[in-house]
C-alpha cells in the first residue's frame, strides 16, 4: 500500500519519528503544506496538527482558503510549527502562506494535487518530504474525454521522486475506506510517521482522541499510515494493479483449433474475441470471426492483432438483444447485491434505465420490417424513459424474452448492415496492405472501428464520422499512404475524444424563432 | 442551516483569563462581545460568513447580553444598520465581503459617514482576493478615503486582532468616524489562540431600552447640514483619528535601525517576514535586519509618524497590496511637506497588482536593496530563486503537460446540475443563446462540462445585465439567478425592471432554499423548519412559494415551477420559454433543495433510524461495465463528481470505462439523462431496503426467487 524513498545522496539522516530534538536549535519554523480536495477533511488535519503541537509544548498556526472549495475544488492548508516563545520574548511571526522552496513537508491527499504543488515549486530536493496519496480522483477534464484523458500516473510518481528529499507514497484513500474514516486520519498518520515533523506519536493520538468523533476508525487509520511512513510496515505495493491476468477462456473444440493456428501475437486476443462471440451469438459466429482474423493474419501479424481486438467488439455490437442478455443474468444481480453491501436480510431491487427508441427497435427487427419502422421514426427530442425491474419476475422475463431474439439476429436489419460494413473494412485493410507503405496505414485503419460505439445519437454520429474518415482514407491511401494514415489518426482521435454534436447554428430572422414543433 | 457551530459558540462565552482557540473570524466575533456591542449585522460571504453564522447560533448567550443580531438581505441594509450609532451612543458592528459588498453598501455608507457616529461603529470587511477567489482586487481603501472612514489593516495574529477590534470602537468614538477593519481571507481562517476578556453587556440594548432621541437636523443630509459634515470630516474627525492612532501607537515598528527601511500594511506583515528570511534580510527568528513600520491603521496616515520613520533614511520600500498605491502617493506628499528627503520605492519595485505573497516581495526587496543598500545584499535571494526555478522546470519537464485545473463545481446530487444538463439538451435542438449569468453556485456552470454563461455583472444582476443584450440577440436571451441573488437584489433590479420595461427574456431562478455558496444561510423563502423535518430525505423547497408569489404579485404572467431532477420536464419547459409567443418576461423557477443541507439533515436521521432498527430505503446508481462504450456523453452532460472513470474489466478494451463511485447519493440525474437524452442503457438504479418487516421480506424473497428462476446463471465473459 505504500513505499518510502529516501534520496540516495541524503547527507542529513531523516530524523527519528517525533524527535523534536531534530529541530532543536533551528529557529525557523517547520512548514507543512497540505494539498487536498474540498471535503477531504483538510481542516480537521490542520486542527490535529495544532493540537498535537500544543501538547508537545510547541506552537502551531494554520491557515486555509476554503472559500467555495468545499465544492470539490482543489484547496490548500498551510501550517507552521515553532518553539513556544521564551518568557518575555515576543512570539515569532508565523507565515500564512507557503513559500516555494521553503516547504518542509508537503502532504497531498490525492496524486494529481501533488503534481499541482510540484508545478508551483512547493517541493525542492534539498528540503521537502513529500507525502502523497497514490489514489486518483479524476478531474472533469480527464473524465470528459471520450478516449483516455487521464494524467499519466507514472510521470507524476517520477516527478515526486525527483523533487522530494524523501517521498512517502501511500494509498491514503484505501486506508480511509478500510477504516471507515476521513482521509485526514491516514494523512495525519503518514505525516507523524514520516519523522519530518517534531510531533510525538502520543500527542498526535491524543489530538485525535480529543476530537471525540469516530475516534476508533481514525486511530486505526492513523496507526496503519504511521507504520507505513515510518518504515515499520510495507503494505502490499501495487494495490492498484489494473485487473490482472484473467485465465484464457475455453473455446469449442473446432474454434479452439483454428485459434491455435493463428500467429502467437494474434491468438491470445483472438481467443478472447472468439469466446466473446460464442457468448454473444453462437459457435458459427465465432468461427466467422476467426475466419476474418485469419484473412488479415496471413497478410500482416501486427495489423491482425489490432484488427482482432476491434473486430471482436464490432461483431459483438450492443443491440437491444445484447443489452438484455447482459442485464438478465443471475450473476449480475448477485454482483450488484454485493456492491451495495446488502446483508442477507436486506431487500435489493435493480431497475434498468432504458429509453428505447424506434431506431433500436428497428435494428433488431427482420430487415424489411426494420426498414419500415425506421422510415416512420421521429428523430431527436427528449425520450421517454422506461424502467424495467430486473429483480422482478416480469422484468426478468421481459429481458430474457428480448435476449432470446438472438436466434433471429442474423435476419435483423442491423446485422446485415454491420456485416456489410465489416466486409468493406476488411477489404479496405487488404487493399491497404497491398499498397506501398501499407503496413503503417493499415495499422491505423485497423483501429478506426473504435468510432462505431455508443447508443442512439452518439452511435449514429460515430457511424457518420467513421464513414467520412474511411472514405477520405480510401481516396488517399493509394497515392499517399503516410498522409492518409496521419489524417486518419488525427480525425479518429478528435472524434473519439469529443463525440458530441456541434450545436445547430440558428437561422437568421426576427425573434422569437420557433425551432420545435409545438406540443 | 443544518451546520452546527456549537464549538465556536462555546468559545464566545469564555471569560477573562481563559484561552480562546479557533479561527481569526471567530476571534473577531468574540472581540465584538468583549467590546460591548449592542447590535451586529451583515451579509454573508467568504471569508466573513462565520461571524454571522456563529452569532445566529449563539442565541442564548446574546439574549443574556442583550445583543441584537440581524442577518441582512444585502450589504446596503447592513450598512444602514449603523444609523443606530449615528443617533444613539451604542456600539455596533456590521460585516460583509469586500470589495463586492462594500460596493453594494456604498450609498448607505456615505449617508452614515457624513453625519458621523456617537457610538463606536465597526465595519468588518473580508477581503477575498487571490487564491481562486471570484472577487476583483479592488481596494476598500478607496472607500475609506472617499467617505473619510478609518481603515484598519491589522497584523494577523489573534491577540493583536482582538486588541485592534477593541481599540477600533474607542477610535470610532474618539473620532466620530466609522471604522473599517480589513481582514484578508487567510487571516479569517487563521487558527490560533488569545487570552479572553469578559464579555460586556451594552448599556442600551434589547434588555435596556432607550427613549427616542430628540430630532437633530444636523444629522440629516440636507443643506446646510451637509456642508457642516464635509468640514467636520476633514477638520475634526480625521485629525482626531490621527491623534488616537499616534497616541495609542496602533502602528508598530520592528527590526533594527538602518538607512533603508520598509513600510508595510499590517495584513501582509507575515508575508514580508517570510520574504526577509528568504532574502537573508532577517534573522532566523524572523527579526528584520532593517527597520520596518507596520501600518495597522492604513487610513488616515499620521504624517508625523511617517516623517519620523523616514527621516535620515536613504530610501523606504512601501509594500501596499492592490492598485492604485494610495499609501505610496500620500507618503510622498507628506514627506515633501515635512521636508524629509528620502527616496520612495513602491509600485516601481514591486508588482503593480496581484497578491503580495512572499515570492513577489522577494523580487521587490531584491531590486530595492540592490539599488539603495547594496551592502545588505547577499546571495540568498538569488540562490533561492535558482532553486525554485530549477524545481519548477524539472517538475514541468517530468510531468510533460500542465496539470489539469480543478475548479469548484456542483456537489454530488446538486439540484442545479440537472438544470444545466437540460439546458445543454435544449441547446442541441435550438442552438446556443446568450446567457447572462449571476453570482452563486450556479455560476460553476461556466466551467466544463457545461460552459454556460457569457457575463457576470454582479450579485443578483443576471437579468439586469441582459437588458441591453436582449434587444439585439437573434435568439431569446436567458438570465440566471439563485434564490440568494434573487432576494439580495435580483428581484428589484432584474424582475421588476423587466416587467416594467417588457423585456423579452427568460429568467431561470434556482430555488434551492438557501444562500448556499456562502454557507447555506437562511433566506426569506427558506423552507420552514417544520416542512424540512417532514421532507426527510426529499427536497423541502417545494413547500415555500414566496418567490412564485412575488413574481405573480409584480405581474410576471408566464411562470413555471419545475422540480430540477425532472430533466425531461425541465427541458420541455425551457424550450417552451425560449419559443413561446408570450411577450415580456418568462420565469422558470427551478426548484430543488440544496443537497448539502439535505444530506446534513438526512444522514444523521438515517443513522438514527438504522440504529433503532427502523425500515430505511437507500438508492444509488450503477453502470454495467460490459455495456459502457466509454464515449463519456454522460459525463459531459451531467458533470457529477461521482461519475468517474476506471480501468475496463474487459480485456478487449484499452480505454477506461465510466463508473459511479461510492459517494453517489442516488439523486438519479445520470439515470434520468441516460433516458431523456437516449445516452445508453448501461445505467441502473439499485434500491436497498434495510430492516424491512417479515412480511415485506418474505414477499421480496419470493420475488427474488421468481426473478432468479427466469434468469440464466452464466457470467457474460471470463
Amino acid at each position: 500500500m505504500g513505499v518510502i524513498e529516501t534520496r540516495a545522496a541524503l547527507h542529513v539522516p531523516a530524523p527519528a519519528p517525533g524527535d523534536a530534538g531534530a529541530r532543536r536549535g533551528r529557529r525557523e519554523p517547520v512548514s507543512i503544506l497540505v494539498a487536498a480536495l474540498g471535503g477531504q477533511g483538510g481542516g480537521v488535519l490542520t486542527e490535529w496538527i495544532g493540537d498535537a503541537a500544543r501538547r508537545d509544548g510547541l506552537v502551531a498556526q494554520s491557515t486555509s482558503s476554503p472559500g467555495v472549495s468545499q465544492r470539490t475544488g482543489a484547496t490548500t492548508y498551510y501550517v507552521e510549527i515553532a518553539h513556544a516563545p521564551v518568557a518575555g520574548e515576543p512570539p515569532r511571526t508565523l507565515g500564512l502562506l507557503p513559500v516555494p522552496g521553503r516547504v518542509d513537508v508537503l502532504v497531498c491527499a490525492e496524486l494529481v494535487e501533488a503534481a499541482r504543488m510540484l508545478e508551483r515549486g512547493f517541493a525542492t530536493p534539498s528540503r521537502t518530504t513529500v507525502i502523497a496519496s497514490t489514489h486518483r480522483v479524476y478531474t472533469t477534464a480527464e473524465k470528459s474525454s471520450g478516449a483516455d484523458g487521464r494524467v499519466d500516473e507514472a510521470r507524476v510518481l517520477a516527478a515526486i521522486r525527483a523533487l522530494a528529499r524523501r517521498a512517502v507514497l501511500v494509498d491514503l484513500d484505501a486506508l480511509r475506506i478500510a477504516h471507515a474514516t476521513a482521509i485526514s486520519a491516514p494523512a495525519f498518520g503518514a505525516l507523524a510517521g514520516s519523522g519530518a515533523v517534531p510531533l510525538s506519536r502520543a500527542a498526535c493520538e491524543a489530538a485525535i482522541r480529543a476530537t471525540g468523533k469516530g475516534v476508533d476508525g481514525s486511530l486505526a487509520a492513523f496507526d496503519a499510515a504511521y507504520a507505513i511512513a515510518s518504515g515499520d510496515a510495507r503494505g502490499e505495493p501495487g494495490a492498484k494493479d489494473r485487473g490482472g491476468r484473467t485465465p484464457a477462456p475455453i473455446l469449442p473444440a473446432r474454434v479452439d483449433e483454428r485459434v491455435r493456428e493463428l500467429p502467437p501475437g494474434v491468438s491470445a486476443l483472438a481467443r478472447l474475441g472468439a469466446a466473446r462471440l460464442v457468448d454473444y451469438q453462437d459457435e458459427r459466429y465465432a468461427s466467422l470471426y476467426v475466419d476474418r482474423v485469419t484473412r488479415i493474419a496471413r497478410l500482416d501479424v501486427d495489423v491482425a492483432a489490432a484488427a482482432a481486438r476491434e473486430l471482436a467488439r464490432w461483431m459483438g455490437y450492443e443491440d437491444a438483444i445484447r443489452v438484455a442478455a447482459i442485464k438478465a443474468r443471475r450473476a449480475r444481480l448477485a454482483r450488484i447485491r454485493e456492491e451495495a453491501s446488502a446483508g442477507p436480510a436486506d431487500i435489493v431491487r435493480v431497475r434498468e434505465m432504458f429509453a428505447p427508441g424506434a431506431d433500436e427497435i428497428a435494428a433488431v427487427m427482420p430487415a424489411p420490417l426494420g426498414r419500415w419502422i425506421e422510415g416512420r421514426a421521429r428523430r431527436g427530442g427528449p425520450r421517454r424513459g422506461v424502467s424495467v425491474e430486473t429483480s422482478s419476475f416480469t422484468g426478468a422475463l421481459a429481458l430474457r424474452g428480448v435476449a432470446a431474439l438472438r436466434r433471429l439476429r442474423r435476419r435483423s436489419l442491423r446485422y446485415g448492415r454491420e456485416q456489410a460494413a465489416i466486409d468493406a473494412w476488411l477489404a479496405a485493410l487488404e487493399r491497404t496492405l497491398g499498397a506501398p507503405g501499407g503496413h503503417r496505414a493499415a495499422l491505423a485503419l485497423a483501429t478506426l472501428p473504435a468510432l462505431r460505439r455508443g447508443y442512439g445519437e452518439t452511435h449514429a454520429r460515430g457511424l457518420a464520422r467513421y464513414d467520412a474518415i474511411l472514405a477520405a482514407f480510401c481516396g488517399r491511401v493509394g497515392s499517399d499512404a503516410e498522409g492518409a494514415a496521419l489524417a486518419l489518426e488525427r480525425d479518429r482521435d478528435a472524434a473519439l475524444s469529443l463525440p458530441d454534436p456541434e450545436p445547430p447554428v440558428p437561422a437568421a430572422g426576427p425573434q422569437p424563432l420557433r425551432f420545435v414543433r409545438k406540443a | 442551516m443544518e451546520r452546527s457551530f456549537a464549538r465556536e459558540v462555546d468559545q464566545l462565552a469564555l471569560g477573562a483569563g481563559e484561552t480562546f482557540r479557533g479561527e481569526g473570524i471567530v476571534a473577531v466575533t468574540k472581540a465584538l462581545l468583549q467590546s460591548g456591542v449592542a447590535y451586529v449585522g451583515g451579509y454573508q460571504g467568504s471569508p466573513v460568513s462565520q461571524l454571522l453564522d456563529v452569532m445566529v447560533q449563539a442565541g442564548d448567550l446574546l439574549a443574556e447580553l442583550g445583543v441584537h443580531v440581524e442577518p441582512c438581505t444585502n450589504e446596503a441594509a447592513a450598512a444602514a444598520m449603523l444609523a443606530a450609532s449615528v443617533a444613539y451612543p451604542v456600539r455596533g458592528a456590521v460585516t460583509w465581503k469586500s470589495i463586492v459588498g462594500t460596493n453594494v453598501a456604498a450609498d448607505a455608507l456615505s449617508h452614515v459617514g457624513s453625519p458621523g457616529v456617537v457610538g463606536g461603529a465597526l465595519i468588518v470587511v473580508g477581503e477575498d482576493t487571490g487564491e481562486g477567489s471570484s472577487v476583483a482586487q479592488e481596494r476598500t481603501h478607496a472607500f475609506a478615503m472617499k467617505s473619510s472612514f478609518v481603515l484598519l489593516d491589522p497584523r494577523p495574529e489573534l491577540q493583536h486582532l482582538v486588541d485592534t477590534v477593541e481599540a477600533a470602537f474607542s477610535l470610532s468614538e474618539a473620532s466620530h468616524a466609522p471604522v473599517m477593519l480589513q481582514l484578508r481571507i487567510r487571516a479569517c481562517h487563521l487558527q490560533g489562540s488569545f487570552v479572553a476578556r469578559d464579555n460586556v453587556a451594552p448599556a442600551i440594548s434589547m434588555l435596556h431600552h432607550a427613549e427616542a432621541a430628540p430630532v437633530d437636523i444636523g444629522l440629516i443630509p440636507h443643506p446646510p447640514s451637509t456642508f457642516a459634515h464635509e468640514r467636520l470630516k476633514v477638520a475634526e474627525r480625521l485629525p482626531a483619528a490621527r491623534r488616537y492612532i499616534a497616541e495609542h501607537a496602533l502602528n508598530e515598528r520592528f527590526g533594527a535601525e538602518g538607512e533603508v527601511g520598509a513600510i508595510v500594511q499590517g495584513g501582509i506583515w507575515p508575508n514580508l517576514v517570510q520574504a526577509l528570511v528568504v532574502a537573508g534580510l532577517a534573522a532566523d527568528d524572523g527579526t528584520p535586519r532593517l527597520p520596518v513600520l507596520v501600518l495597522n491603521a492604513t487610513y488616515p496616515l499620521v504624517p508625523g509618524e511617517l516623517a519620523d520613520f523616514c527621516r535620515g533614511k536613504r530610501a523606504v520600500l512601501v509594500l501596499e497590496e492592490g492598485h492604485p498605491g494610495f499609501i505610496e502617493l500620500e507618503l510622498a506628499s507628506h514627506l515633501a511637506h515635512a521636508g524629509v528627503s528620502c527616496a520612495i520605492e513602491g509600485k516601481e519595485a514591486m508588482a503593480q497588482a496581484g497578491e503580495y505573497q512572499a515570492e513577489a516581495i522577494v523580487g521587490g526587496l531584491s531590486r530595492f536593496v540592490a539599488k539603495h543598500a547594496p551592502a545588505l545584499a547577499s546571495g540568498a535571494a538569488d540562490a533561492w530563486r535558482n532553486e525554485v526555478d530549477a524545481a519548477r522546470a524539472l517538475a514541468s519537464e517530468l510531468l510533460g503537460a500542465p496539470v489539469p485545473a480543478r475548479p469548484p463545481g456542483f456537489c454530488i446530487g446538486c439540484p442545479e446540475r440537472p438544470v444545466f444538463s437540460a439546458l445543454k439538451l435544449v441547446e442541441r435542438e435550438l442552438g446556443p443563446r446568450h446567457c447572462a449569468a449571476d453570482v452563486g453556485c450556479h455560476s460553476f456552470a461556466m466551467f466544463a462540462p457545461f460552459r454556460i454563461g457569457h457575463t457576470i455583472a454582479g450579485y443578483g444582476m443576471g437579468l439586469a445585465s441582459a437588458a441591453a443584450v436582449a434587444p439585439f440577440q437573434r435568439q431569446r436571451v436567458l438570465a440566471t439567478v439563485g434564490d440568494g441573488g434573487f432576494w439580495h437584489s435580483g428581484f428589484l433590479a432584474g424582475v421588476t425592471a423587466a416587467v416594467k420595461n417588457g423585456t423579452d427574456a427568460v429568467l431561470l431562478v434556482f430555488k434551492n432554499g438557501y444562500s448556499s455558496a456562502t454557507g447555506t444561510q437562511e433566506l426569506v423563502s427558506s423552507p420552514a423548519g417544520g416542512s424540512r423535518s417532514d421532507a426527510g430525505g426529499a427536497s423541502a423547497t417545494a413547500s415555500d412559494a414566496t418567490i412564485e408569489d412575488v413574481l405573480a404579485g409584480v405581474g410576471v404572467r408566464w411562470r413555471r415551477t419545475v422540480h430540477t431532477y425532472d430533466v425531461a420536464a425541465m427541458a420541455r419547459t425551457l424550450a417552451e420559454a425560449f419559443t413561446t409567443d408570450e411577450p415580456g418576461l418568462k420565469v422558470v423557477v427551478a426548484e430543488g433543495e440544496c443537497q448539502l443541507e439535505r444530506q446534513r439533515r438526512h444522514k444523521p436521521r438515517l443513522a438514527r433510524m438504522a440504529a433503532a432498527g427502523e425500515r430505511i430505503e437507500l438508492a444509488r446508481y450503477g453502470i454495467d461495465p460490459e455495456l459502457c462504450t466509454g464515449d463519456r456523453s454522460c459525463v459531459r452532460l451531467s458533470g457529477c463528481p461521482s461519475l468517474t472513470v476506471g480501468p475496463s474489466p474487459d480485456p478487449l478494451r484499452t480505454t477506461p470505462v465510466t463508473m459511479i463511485d461510492a459517494e453517489c447519493v442516488g439523486c438519479g440525474l445520470c439515470g434520468s439523462l441516460a433516458q431523456v437524452a437516449a445516452l445508453c442503457p448501461s445505467f441502473y438504479r439499485v434500491e436497498v431496503v434495510r430492516n424491512a418487516r417479515a412480511p415485506e421480506r418474505f414477499l421480496a424473497r419470493m420475488r427474488a426467487w421468481a426473478a432468479g428462476a427466469a434468469l440464466p446463471g452464466e457470467t457474460p465473459w471470463a
